[in-house]
């Protein structure tokens, strides 16, 4: 329990760097480039390229709150438990969804950046898609242990 | 569930409390009430073992098969 109640406070403190990190991005380069186009002109998605960004981080903060609320609850009303469940599969779906979205669109916008980068940003989209199918494959762990549990509850 | 638990008429007619057999086989009231409710998913051969010790009778007893 020790190691999933560090891993609660270490994504807490994620998504917090992410909320500022996203709130920050919405008031300088989201505002900036809807009042100054110039600034991003030379981007595939105009004005539009730092919303897409900010959308995209929203996105993962929104997938990763959601795996940081199911383990919270893990923590709190031990391992098997309905909410732990649907939030690892809501936050699993999210992080998928990122994922995608991220391949996506790095590969609309592949006349930007160089190869290498490009490789990377694809490996680590990936990875976040791969890490979603795994909090998928947890939840389905967490819904069969609370079958389990209330089958081993109920036997007297 | 077609398997009646039969407890109670057991209890009534030996005249035993749900207490006092709870306390006897080491079960809580709690457990003792889903079993009696029929609520039980299942029965641990130990349990039933205590249960007809203490009530001096047999599995079939307690347990009833009714086709539903």
């Amino acid at each position: 329990m020790d190691k999933i109640k560090f891993l609660s406070r270490s994504l807490l403190i994620v998504n917090i760097l992410l909320i500022t990190a996203l709130v920050a991005q919405i008031i300088i380069f989201v505002i900036s480039g809807l009042i100054d186009p110039g600034v991003v002109e030379d981007k595939m998605f105009g004005i539009f390229h730092h919303l897409i960004q900010a959308i995209q981080v929203f996105l993962l903060l929104i997938g990763l709150w959601n795996v940081q609320q199911g383990l919270q609850r893990m923590v709190r009303s031990g391992l098997y438990n309905i909410d732990t469940q649907k939030k690892s599969r809501k936050g699993g779906t999210l992080l998928i969804l990122f994922g995608m979205v991220s391949i996506i669109l790095n590969l609309i916008r592949i006349s930007e950046t160089n190869l290498s980068d490009l490789v990377g940003h694809l490996v680590q989209n990936v990875f976040t898609g791969l890490v979603g199918i795994g909090l998928l494959v947890f939840s389905e762990f967490v819904k069969n242990g609370i079958v389990l549990k209330e089958d081993v509850d109920l036997t007297i | 569930m077609p398997i009646v638990v039969n407890l109670d008429a057991m209890l009534s007619r030996k005249n035993i409390k749900s207490k006092e057999l709870a306390e006897i086989i080491g079960i809580t009231t709690a457990n003792l009430s889903i079993l009696k409710s029929g609520k039980a998913r299942a029965i641990r051969f130990s349990t039933l073992e205590a249960i007809c010790k203490a009530l001096d009778c047999q599995p079939a007893d307690i347990l009833e098969f009714v086709d539903e």
